[in-house]
């Protein structure tokens, strides 16, 4: 069975670029549009991976991550920022809030494949 | 609110009003565009992985394990035909040269007959000559007359029995030539036709093996290309993300630019002394927002570049591919292919018919042989009945020996004819033993014939008719893949033209970067315009170098913080992004823009 992969970012067209991606390689995907949209599906649903971007509406990617290590259903799982933000201050910000993994868009298809087999093992 | 300064501020703001508005609209409009593209993108990904697959299966199809053992054991057929006609022909050559010695033993019977038909006309003399003599002595030779009858009846039965003898060497002479030309006409040509056959439809194999060969490495091509078409797929996704990264970066202009506006209203309601500081800053912000606008517009029109080049490479790509699978269609397709097996399907059948019309001929030839052992029985009954007559004759000499002694010398010339007699006998017993030996012989050689013969009897048939069924399986086993390879060869054109097709069309009707472009102009015109007038009254601040300083913690994206270093060095600014830029790569195995925790 495939694997469950989230992705949350405010721009539809990264969405569909990321969910491409990882169906092309196997993996099954579920959208959010945004921090809040996320937390709220990943409420009820457990995946086994989460790619979200930094700046969203409602909830951003930090408010987010936080928000899934400080729940229960899927608080050990892999999250992987998909950013445009390169600054090593937020990604430090990402690291103490629980991110697995940075990355600067634009990604290379290979790339967040190559990512996402590494930290799903 | 006065003052000249003042009122340009005035004029500039609501210059900004439009030109934000446009920027705006930049900003959302190409949203739309790029789902739509992605879309496409990933039916163009998708119909081009089903091709690759197709083609994957295409090669297996035509050079897999399966094809591969259909076409062995159609070449391990040939061979044993071809085998099997080497004995055949062997054996032809061997039955002519068997026939052709029983030609000879037959012709070493002739002499012997003749011997016979002299010995009759001897007898018959005998016997004459024994009547009269008998008659001339009257009473006293009334025992000769008995004696010459015996000595005729016999020369009949001598004459019969050579006759008989006679009529069948004739009729063995004609069936072995007529067996003999059976042979030989089979050997000059239907052996002959059947190599020639055989060569050809090996040919033909070869020629369907070179055409699967062909087509193999077309299949393999295309995984290939589409290989590398994945990889162009790569850099569109990759360049289109450049729409939401232009998005934001035309955000945060269009953010900069209302944060300009509200301080050009608040400081405006004061009493106006703001007003120069309002226009340096007015002239820092749209010297700023200027390049980052610019660079966004050409990032994006770079990206979307990068993906109608990716995409006509990709169109090309899948051009290529469905020319390459025409042509192959073309070589393996129409009557070619077609015809082809259905040649080697009728040259099989005309092979086995020549094997079976082969075998048709041994039978034939076995029945001949039968027929010889049954004539030579015949002749074996006449010999023995002409030896019993020389036994008669022997004895009927002895006789007439004794009848001759008892006349005393009246009967002197019937001891004379008597002498003839016992004479004959001995002939007789010379030319029964010659004619015995030449049977003897004959028989000696038709029995080995019958061992040699390894063709009749229903095994062989057996054996021609299974090799005709084989040939018939593997050849529509055959026709099998190759129509479903025409199949697929024919969708996989028609797939990769239809998508090339549409690649191509797609690829015509991208102009949004020519789109942002022209719209990224006018705004661009008006920036340009209120930062060119700004500085013509004010030149840049020493605020606007701190400003610049300060605002590096603004702009989060390495571009920007670029454009802003590149700026702030053009004012004498030396900032520190560079090395922060630097050190924000990991250089990890995953690439710069990856860090993984």
């Amino acid at each position: 069975m495939a694997k469950l992969i989230m992705t949350a970012d405010d721009s539809a067209s990264v969405r569909q670029m990321v969910s491409f991606t990882l169906k092309q390689a196997g993996y099954d995907v579920v959208e959010a549009v945004d921090g809040k949209d996320a937390l709220t599906k990943l409420g009820t649903q457990k995946v086994d991976m989460l790619i979200t971007d930094l700046n969203m509406p409602n909830l951003d990617g930090i408010g987010l991550i936080k928000g899934v290590r400080g729940g229960s259903l899927n608080k050990f799982i892999p999250i992987v920022m998909l950013t445009t933000e390169s600054q090593d201050s937020r990604k430090a910000e990402g690291k103490a809030a629980g991110a697995t993994g940075w990355i600067v868009k634009p990604f290379k298809p290979e790339q967040l494949i190559a990512v996402v087999k590494k930290v799903l093992g | 609110m006065t003052n000249p300064l003042c009122s340009q501020i005035q004029r500039w703001h609501d210059q900004l009003t439009p030109t934000m508005e446009i920027m705006r609209r930049l900003a959302g409009s190409t949203e739309h565009q790029f789902l739509e593209l992605g879309e496409k993108l990933q039916d163009f990904a998708l119909r081009s992985s089903l091709i690759s697959t197709t083609a994957r299966n295409l090669v297996e199809l035509v050079a897999g394990s399966e094809s591969a053992e259909l076409t062995n054991r159609l070449r391990r057929l040939f061979s044993d035909m071809d085998d099997y006609l080497g004995r055949v022909s062997a054996q032809g050559g061997q039955s002519c040269s068997t026939l052709e010695q029983i030609m000879v033993q037959l012709d070493n019977v002739v002499q012997p007959l003749e011997g016979f038909q002299k010995m009759d006309k001897a007898l018959r003399m005998l016997s004459i000559s024994t009547k009269i003599e008998s008659a001339r002595l009257g009473e006293l030779g009334a025992g000769f007359t008995t004696l010459a009858m015996d000595v005729e009846k016999l020369s009949q039965a001598v004459s019969e029995k050579s006759a008989g003898i006679m009529i069948q060497r004739q009729s063995l002479t004609q069936l072995i030539n007529n067996n003999l030309e059976m042979v030989r006409s089979t050997e000059a040509h239907q052996y002959a036709d059947a190599h020639a056959i055989l060569a050809t439809t090996g040919n033909n194999l070869g020629t369907l093996e070179q055409m699967n060969s062909a087509c193999s490495e077309t299949g393999n091509q295309v995984g290939l290309i589409s290989e590398e078409i994945s990889a162009d797929i790569g850099t569109v996704v990759s360049s289109m993300q450049f729409h939401d990264i232009t998005r934001q970066q035309i955000e945060h202009v269009i953010e900069a630019l209302e944060k300009l506006q509200q301080h050009t209203c608040t400081a405006m309601e004061g009493s106006g002394e703001a007003c120069p500081g309002l226009v340096a800053e007015t002239g820092d912000i749209c010297e700023l927002q200027t390049a980052q606008m610019r660079h966004a517009a050409d990032q994006l029109t770079k990206a979307t570049q990068a993906i109608l080049d990716s995409m006509q490479d990709i169109g090309a790509k899948q051009t290529q591919i469905s020319r390459d699978l025409q042509q192959a269609l073309m070589g393996n397709s129409s009557s070619a292919e077609k015809s082809l097996l259905d040649t080697m399907e009728q040259e099989m059948h005309q092979v086995t018919r020549i094997l079976q019309s082969c075998d048709q001929a041994d039978q034939e030839l076995a029945g001949a042989m039968q027929k010889v052992t049954g004539t030579m029985a015949n002749i074996g009954g006449f010999v023995s009945d002409i030896e019993a007559v020389g036994t008669e004759i022997d004895l009927i000499a002895l006789n007439a020996q004794i009848k001759a002694a008892h006349t005393g010398t009246q009967g002197a010339a019937l001891g004379v004819l008597a002498e003839a007699i016992k004479r004959l006998s001995l002939d007789a017993v010379t030319q029964t033993e010659a004619v015995s030996s030449t049977l003897l012989a004959i028989n000696a050689i038709t029995a080995q014939m019958e061992d040699q013969s390894f063709l009749s009897g229903e095994g062989n048939l057996h054996q021609v008719a299974e090799m005709e069924q084989e040939a018939r399986q593997i050849i529509s086993a055959l026709s099998g893949i190759n129509r479903s390879l025409l199949q697929q060869l024919s969708s996989l054109a028609s797939t990769s033209e239809s998508l090339a097709d549409d690649i191509n069309s797609t690829t015509a009707s991208i102009h949004v970067h020519e789109e942002v472009q022209q719209q990224t102009e006018q705004s661009l015109h008006a920036l340009e315009q209120i930062y060119s007038e700004a500085r013509a009254q004010v030149p840049a601040s020493s605020e606007f170098r701190d400003n610049l300083r300060h605002m590096e913690q603004r702009y989060t994206m390495d571009s920007e913080r670029m454009i802003h270093e590149m700026l702030a060095a053009r004012h004498g600014v030396r900032l520190s992004l560079q090395k922060q830029q630097e050190s924000s790569g990991s250089g990890s195995e995953y690439g710069d823009n990856v860090d993984l925790f």
